[in-house]
């Protein structure tokens, strides 16, 4: 079962031990492999850059979960963040949703700028229940994104500078949105000799 | 540095590949650090939910043993403990990388901790804390590796201490097992019982046979070895025994007579000289043969004459995983399996002729001879009948001359106080029993009788069957060939 904590801000953030079993379930799909969570913490006890991204305003966002997004041999791609959230109703998932995108928009084309080439970055939102159900199909299109960023108060991620639309069809192109529930995370996890089989065979093909 | 602060320095690289390389390669080393001979293979991943991150491996080919590292950025909560339960059946090792908040009990888990029972956690400052120990110690590495192959159950910074502490109290005080045997009783039962406490059997009983050898070689008896589990020496494998034996006969101590025959009372001669595996000669393989001939027979026999020594010599040896012994110009080896001996070739000393050997063709027990001429290599074969001894029967059939010119060649010999008969091949010098075990001791004398040229005092020599002990030079006679 997952262990929900509410942060004061009202977040429904999942906590360390419901963020966990996300990763379990994504770990356990072969194709993503996660190195770090926004609870791991450094000798100062901060999180790692590694869940950071920086914003074109100069800021800085955490994400719940770093990790790989690996091929069909298991091959290292694209870097993906992951946010969680755990919610039992729609509740104002499409609000802070709307803050997400312009928040990946803003971190994608700070990395766009830094780089000059769109960045191997991926963005993940899973929560547990669904929300902006007539809108659903149209939540990782182009025009949500650009949406995003022209509320009032996501502006400022933005540092000022326009929102250019051929990025944000790239990033639209890198965002997944992804609903679980308790039995997906408890029942779509490979048992203990099917795993050790995987490992075996991920071994052999030199991907482990 | 510490593998605490250079895990410390690995983590703060920004670039998640170069973090999981650099973070990899301080593991690594800090593992190969403190468990030698333990193969370390990194894999791609990083804190995976079940990949790990680090497999070692070890032992023969056929045999290689494995377990994964898995490495956590927080070992002290009790989310934790889910992954060690989702991770438990694979017994594996849990790293904590810079956490060095209390880990929890992981044997307080589902089944009574059954589930958990193989998994270790521990810390990088615990890791710190092995290596310290084998630093101050170099021995200590025997301990802080079965702790890395089989180490279970939650070990922090304090608790990897206090076993290596313990394993340096335990390997000083066996030191001067000789001065406080009691003090080396007490250290290494508690050294043995905190490591009980963290190792899989296998890899506890690996450290209990350290200590246990160590304490053999400083003379100490094994049967009162503080160990877990009541000595039974029939228990080990050969190659155990083997490194046990070796170990007591290279002590340099005296050790009593029931010393070697608690311990080996039940090995033949020939599995003796076989687990023992290293050629020696004399000191304490003296003593222990003295105490373990009443137990040994053989079936085979082959004995060798060398010239007649400055020194006369008495000594059991082991030569080519053979146990013989050395009795002034002769060496007899014994072995129940005679494939050995097939090859060796007749000697090139001359066969002894009739007149020569009248002393040993008077005795009532030789049943039939064989003799060769020297010019036409015929064979003739006699046997002895009724009451006539076989010399009074080629003293009736043979001329003097005949009996100067004939050498005997081959004997067949009611074994003295056996009913079973033994052949003795004079040209080859090697004694057939036909497959019946038949006493060693009974066999030296039956060799000396045959092989031994020189007349020595055969009181001496059952003294130093029975003592292990060679007699003083001066107390000997001179001998005469």
């Amino acid at each position: 079962m997952i262990q929900y904590s509410v942060t004061a801000e009202g977040l429904h953030e999942l906590g360390r031990e419901g963020v966990l079993l996300i990763r379990r379930w994504l770990d356990s799909t072969a194709r993503f492999s996660m190195s770090h969570t926004a609870y791991d913490l450094d000798s100062q006890s901060r999180p790692y850059t590694q869940v950071r991204v920086e914003q074109l305003n100069g800021g800085f966002e955490n994400f719940d979960l770093v990790g790989d997004i690996r091929d069909e041999r298991g091959k290292k791609g694209n870097t993906i963040y992951v946010e969680c959230k755990n919610y039992t109703s729609a509740g104002n998932q499409g609000v802070l949703y709307s803050e997400y995108l312009a928040t990946c928009y803003s971190a994608f084309a700070a990395k766009y700028k830094a780089l000059g080439h769109p960045p191997s970055a991926e963005f993940m939102w899973i929560t547990t229940h669904p929300f902006a159900q007539t809108n659903f199909t149209k939540l990782t299109e182009e025009c949500s994104i650009a949406k995003a960023c022209v509320v009032e108060a996501h502006v400022a991620r933005l540092g000022g500078e326009d929102y250019n639309a051929e990025l944000g069809k790239a990033l639209a192109a890198r965002l997944w949105l992804v609903v679980v529930n308790d039995r997906m995370l408890d029942e779509m996890i490979m048992g203990d000799d099917l795993r050790a089989a995987v490992m075996t065979r991920m071994v052999q093909m030199g991907t482990a | 540095m510490s593998l605490h602060a250079a895990i410390d320095d690995a983590l703060r690289l920004a670039d998640r590949g170069t973090q999981t390389s650099a973070v990899h390669d301080v593991v690594r080393n800090g593992l190969r650090d403190v468990a030698p001979n333990v193969e370390v293979r990194t894999t791609d991943y990083f804190t995976h939910t079940f990949i790990p991150d680090l497999v070692l491996s070890w032992g023969p080919e056929k045999r290689r043993q494995e377990r994964h590292v898995h490495l956590r950025f927080v070992v002290s909560d009790e989310a934790f403990l889910s992954e060690v339960d989702f991770l438990a059946s694979t017994e594996p090792m849990f790293l904590g990388l810079l956490d060095t908040a209390p880990i929890p009990d992981v044997s307080a888990g589902p089944n009574d901790g059954t589930h958990r029972a193989g998994t270790l956690v521990t810390q990088s400052a615990s890791l710190d804390a092995l290596h310290e120990g084998r630093t101050r110690d170099q021995r200590t590495v025997t301990a802080t590796r079965e702790v890395v192959r089989g180490g279970r159950g939650s070990v922090g910074p304090e608790r990897a201490a206090r076993l290596v502490n313990a394993y340096h109290d335990s390997l000083h005080s066996i030191e001067r097992l000789s001065q406080d045997e009691g003090r080396a009783e007490n250290s290494t039962r508690v050294a043995l019982s905190l490591l009980n406490e963290v190792l899989h059997p296998g890899q506890f009983s690996n450290v209990e046979r350290d200590l246990r050898s160590r304490w053999i070689r400083q003379g100490g008896d094994p049967f009162s070895f503080p160990g877990a589990t009541d000595w039974d020496p029939q228990a080990l494998t050969h190659e155990e025994l083997g490194e046990v034996l070796n170990a007591l006969l290279d002590s340099g101590r005296p050790l009593a007579k029931d010393v070697w025959s608690r311990n080996a009372w039940f090995l033949s001669a020939q599995e003796l000289a076989e687990l023992l595996d290293k050629d020696r000669r004399g000191g304490a393989l003296n003593q222990l043969a003295a105490a373990l001939l009443p137990n040994w027979t053989a079936q085979w026999v082959w004995a060798e004459t060398f010239e007649f020594p400055l020194q006369p010599t008495f000594d059991w040896l082991i030569t080519g995983k053979t146990l013989a012994v050395e009795i002034g110009d002769m060496r007899a080896a014994f072995r129940d399996d005679g494939r050995r001996f097939k090859d060796k070739g007749p000697t090139d000393d001359p066969l002894p002729s009739i007149d020569e050997m009248e002393h040993v063709l008077r005795d009532s027990n030789i049943r039939a001879a064989s003799f060769q001429t020297a010019a036409e290599d015929i064979t003739y074969s006699y046997r002895a009948s009724g009451e006539q001894s076989l010399y009074e029967r080629l003293m009736q059939i043979f001329e003097p001359s005949q009996r100067h010119e004939l050498r005997l060649s081959e004997v067949h010999t009611l074994v003295p106080s056996r009913d079973d008969v033994a052949v003795i091949d004079l040209d080859r010098q090697v004694i057939d029993l036909d497959k019946t075990p038949t006493p060693v001791s009974v066999l030296i004398r039956l060799a000396m009788r045959y092989f031994h040229h020189a007349d020595y005092d055969y009181a001496a020599v059952e003294e130093f069957l029975r003592t292990g002990k060679p007699p003083l030079a001066e107390s000997l006679p001179e001998p005469s060939s």
